[in-house]
C-alpha cells in the first residue's frame, strides 16, 4: 500500500539507463544494464535478484565506490536530490558519502576495523562532515549506540569489534551509517551474514530508524521476503537487467515476470506439509561476460519461447494491471507475462 | 550471567588491556619471557654501560692476558688484557643501537613504500617492486662494502647503510599486508562513509599493517646484528678501538687454540641475544596470526 502522499514527496534518487561494465580476467563483464529506476524521499526500495545478478556492483556505483580500475564502462545517469553524481569531483563525492548516502554491507564481520574503538569508528564521520568535537562526537556515540539498541553503550563504546557478536557489531555498522543523518541509506543484503534470530531484530531496527528520519532506503537482498512487508516499491534484478518492478502489493497480486514468479514459488510455505518439495529454480544464473541476445531468463524459464531466445525483452508498462495500481507504476521486461497472482499471503 | 552486578563504566585503560587479553590470549609460556628477560639485559647494558661499575673496557693489563673466567674478572681477558665482560656490555650499545637504527629505517621507509604500492596498484607498483627485486637480488654483503665505503664507518653510517639492506623486506611484507587488508570490507566501508585516501590510509591501513611490521622487526633486529658483526669481523663495523661483540670475535679468533673463551664468550652473548630475537618476534607474530583467523 503505496501511501498517496508519496507521489508529492521530492524525488530523492533518479537512476536512468544505468549501464556499467567491468574488466575481468576473462573479458568485459555486464554487471549492469540499461536500469532505471527513481526513488522518493522516506521510501523504500526493494531491489531482489539472486547472487551475481549486478545488485551490489549497481549499489557500489551510485556512489561512484566501484575502484576505477575495473570500471571499463559506465553509462546512463545518477541524480541524487537533483546533483548529478558523475559530474562531482572527488572531493564534492567525499563530502556527499556519509552525510547525504550512506552504506551498510553485507558482512559486519569485516566492515568494521578491528585495530580501532567503537567509540573512534562510529564518531569519526561525526568529526568529519558534522565538524563535532571529540568530546561532543563521543557523547553522540553513545547516544547512537543507544538508539540502535546496543545495551549498556557507555561501556561499550570503548570496546573492540571483536568483542561484540554478529548481531552486536551490524548495529554498530547501523550506527556508523546513521551517524550523520543521510537522506539515503543503502543497505546491501545487511542480514545475510546474520543469524536467522537476529535477522527481523536488524531489519525491524533499520525500518525504525527510517520511519523516524524519514530518509529513502534502497534494500538489497537476495530474499524476497526480507522486502515484502518493507518495501514500497520492488525492483527484481536478473543478469544486470531490471525485469520487473512494481509497489509491493501491486507485484504480489499481480506479478508478471516468470523470474519474479520463480522466486516467489521458491519462498518455503510454513503451510506445506512436511517433505514437501522445495521449489528451485532449475538452472543457474548466466555468466555475464557476453551479451547473447534474448532474455537471460529464458534458459531457465518455463514459459520461454522461440522469440525469448531471439530478442531482448524491453521494459514495458504492465497492460491491464489489476485495479489498484497505477499501471504506470508497474513495469516488467518480458514478452509472455504471466498473469496470475500469488493467492495473498507473502508473509 | 546475571550474578554479575551491573558494572560501573571502565576505564579506556581497562578496557584496552581486557581486549588485548581476549586477542592474545594469556601467558606466553616461560620460554617467552626468559627470552624477554635476556633482552631486558642487553637493552640495559647498551642504555648504561657508561655508568656501570666496569673496569675500563680499552684499557689492557698485560698482566691479565688471556685470562680464563672467573680467573680475576669475571669472564677473563682478550689477548691485549682488555676485560671482557666490560668489553661485552659496552659493545651491546653498537649491537643496540645499530639494530634498532637499521630496522626503524627499513621499517619507516620500505613500510611506507610498500603501503603505498599496495594501495595505489598501478605503475607505481610495477616499477618499485623491479627496483626491490634488484636490490634482493644483489650479493649484500658486496652492497654493504660499497656503501660503508662510500659514507664511511660510523655508527650512524652503518645503521644507515644495514637499514637500507631491509628496505626491499620490509616493502614486500607491507605491500603484501595491505593487500589483503585492502580488500576488506571496512575499508570500503570508511570510503562509503567519505574518508579520504589519506585517512584511510593511516586510519584504516597502517594500524592493521603496522602489527605484523613489528613483529617482524623483532627478528628483522635479530639478522640485523648478524650483518653487523660479519662486518666487523671483517674490520668494517665501527672504528676499531670501540668494542664491538663481531670484532671481538674476530680478534678471538687468533686465540682460538690456546683460549677459546675470547671468541666463545662474545658468540654466546650474540647466539642468545638473536635466538631471543626470533623466538620473541616469532610467538608475537603466531599470536597476532591468531587474531586474524579469530576477526
Amino acid at each position: 500500500m503505496t501511501p498517496p502522499e508519496f507521489k508529492e514527496q521530492p524525488l530523492l534518487l533518479d537512476v536512468r539507463n544505468l549501464t556499467i561494465r567491468l574488466n575481468s580476467a576473462a573479458g568485459l563483464v555486464h554487471a549492469v544494464e540499461d536500469v532505471s529506476f527513481v526513488l522518493r524521499e522516506g521510501q523504500t526500495l526493494g531491489i531482489v535478484g539472486e547472487s551475481g545478478s549486478g545488485k551490489s556492483v549497481m549499489a557500489r556505483s551510485l556512489m561512484n565506490l566501484l575502484p576505477r580500475r575495473s570500471v571499463a564502462q559506465r553509462q546512463g545517469s545518477v541524480v541524487l536530490s537533483g546533483r548529478e553524481i558523475s559530474a562531482l569531483s572527488e572531493r564534492e563525492l567525499q563530502k556527499l558519502r556519509g552525510a547525504q548516502v550512506a552504506m551498510i554491507f553485507q558482512d559486519p564481520m569485516t566492515a568494521l576495523n578491528p585495530v580501532l574503538t567503537i567509540c573512534v569508528q562510529v564518531s569519526e564521520p561525526l568529526q568529519q562532515h558534522l565538524g563535532l568535537s571529540k568530546q561532543a562526537a563521543r557523547q553522540r556515540t553513545i547516544e547512537l549506540l543507544d538508539a540502535v539498541g546496543i545495551p549498556d553503550a557507555a561501556n561499550r563504546v570503548d570496546q573492540y569489534p571483536h568483542q561484540l557478536s554478529g548481531g552486536m557489531r551490524q548495529r554498530v555498522v547501523i550506527a556508523i551509517a546513521l551517524a550523520c543523518d543521510p537522506a539515503l541509506l543503502i543497505a546491501d543484503e545487511p542480514t545475510t551474514a546474520l543469524d536467522v534470530t537476529v535477522q527481523k531484530q536488524i531489519l525491524d531496527l533499520l525500518s525504525r530508524q527510517q520511519t523516524q528520519r524519514r530518509m529513502g532506503m534502497l534494500l538489497i537482498t537476495h530474499d524476497l521476503g526480507v522486502v515484502a512487508s518493507r518495501a514500497d516499491i520492488i525492483a527484481v534484478m536478473y543478469a544486470g537487467r531490471l525485469v520487473e518492478l512494481a509497489p509491493a502489493t501491486t507485484l504480489f497480486s499481480a506479478m508478471r515476470h516468470p523470474y519474479t514468479e520463480a522466486l516467489f514459488n521458491s519462498i518455503p510455505r510454513i503451510s506445506d506439509p512436511g517433505h514437501t518439495r522445495l521449489q528451485a529454480i532449475p538452472g543457474r544464473p548466466p555468466q555475464l561476460h557476453n551479451s547473447s541476445p534474448g532474455c537471460a531468463f529464458a534458459p531457465r524459464c518455463q514459459y520461454a519461447q522461440q522469440r525469448c531466445h531471439r530478442e531482448t525483452p524491453p521494459v514495458v508498462v504492465a497492460e491491464s494491471s489489476i485495479e489498484t495500481a497505477k499501471p504506470t507504476e508497474h513495469l516488467h521486461a518480458c514478452f509472455f507475462p504471466v498473469a496470475k497472482s500469488a493467492s495473498g499471503e507473502a508473509n | 550471567m546475571p550474578a554479575k552486578k551491573h558494572p560501573k563504566i571502565e576505564s579506556r585503560a581497562q578496557n584496552f588491556a581486557r581486549a588485548l587479553q581476549q586477542v592474545f590470549g594469556r601467558g606466553f609460556g616461560p620460554g617467552f619471557w626468559l627470552a624477554v628477560f635476556w633482552l631486558a639485559i642487553v637493552a640495559f647494558c647498551a642504555m648504561f654501560a657508561d655508568w656501570l661499575p666496569l673496569r675500563d673496557p680499552l684499557d689492557p693489563v698485560i698482566a691479565n692476558r688471556l685470562d680464563g673466567p672467573l680467573s680475576g674478572s669475571l669472564l677473563g681477558a682478550d689477548g691485549l688484557g682488555r676485560d671482557i665482560f666490560s668489553r661485552l656490555v659496552h659493545g651491546a650499545r653498537v649491537s643496540v643501537v645499530i639494530g634498532l637504527t637499521a630496522v626503524t629505517i627499513g621499517m619507516i621507509v620500505g613500510g611506507a613504500l610498500g603501503i603505498i604500492a599496495g594501495y595505489f596498484r598501478g605503475h607505481f607498483e610495477r616499477a618499485l617492486m623491479a627496483v626491490l627485486d634488484v636490490i634482493l637480488a644483489f650479493p649484500w654483503l658486496v652492497l654493504l662494502l660499497a656503501l660503508v665505503a662510500f659514507i664511511g664507518q660510523s655508527l650512524f653510517a652503518i645503521s644507515i647503510a644495514i637499514g637500507f639492506l631491509w628496505i626491499p623486506a620490509y616493502a614486500r611484507v607491507a605491500r603484501a599486508n595491505t593487500l589483503s587488508v585492502v580488500q576488506r570490507e571496512y575499508v570500503l566501508a570508511a570510503k562509503a562513509m567519505g574518508a579520504s585516501t589519506t585517512r584511510i590510509l593511516v586510519r584504516e591501513v597502517l594500524p592493521n599493517v603496522i602489527l605484523p611490521l613489528l613483529a617482524y622487526g623483532l627478528v628483522a633486529m635479530g639478522l640485523v646484528i648478524i650483518v653487523e658483526s660479519a662486518l666487523a669481523f671483517l674490520g668494517l663495523s665501527v672504528e676499531a678501538p670501540q668494542p664491538t661483540w663481531g670484532g671481538m670475535i674476530s680478534e678471538g679468533k687468533r686465540h682460538l687454540a690456546t683460549a677459546v673463551h675470547v671468541a666463545l664468550i662474545p658468540s654466546v652473548t650474540m647466539f642468545l641475544t638473536v635466538l631471543s630475537l626470533n623466538f620473541v618476534g616469532d610467538r608475537l607474530r603466531s599470536r597476532f596470526d591468531v587474531k586474524e583467523s579469530n576477526l
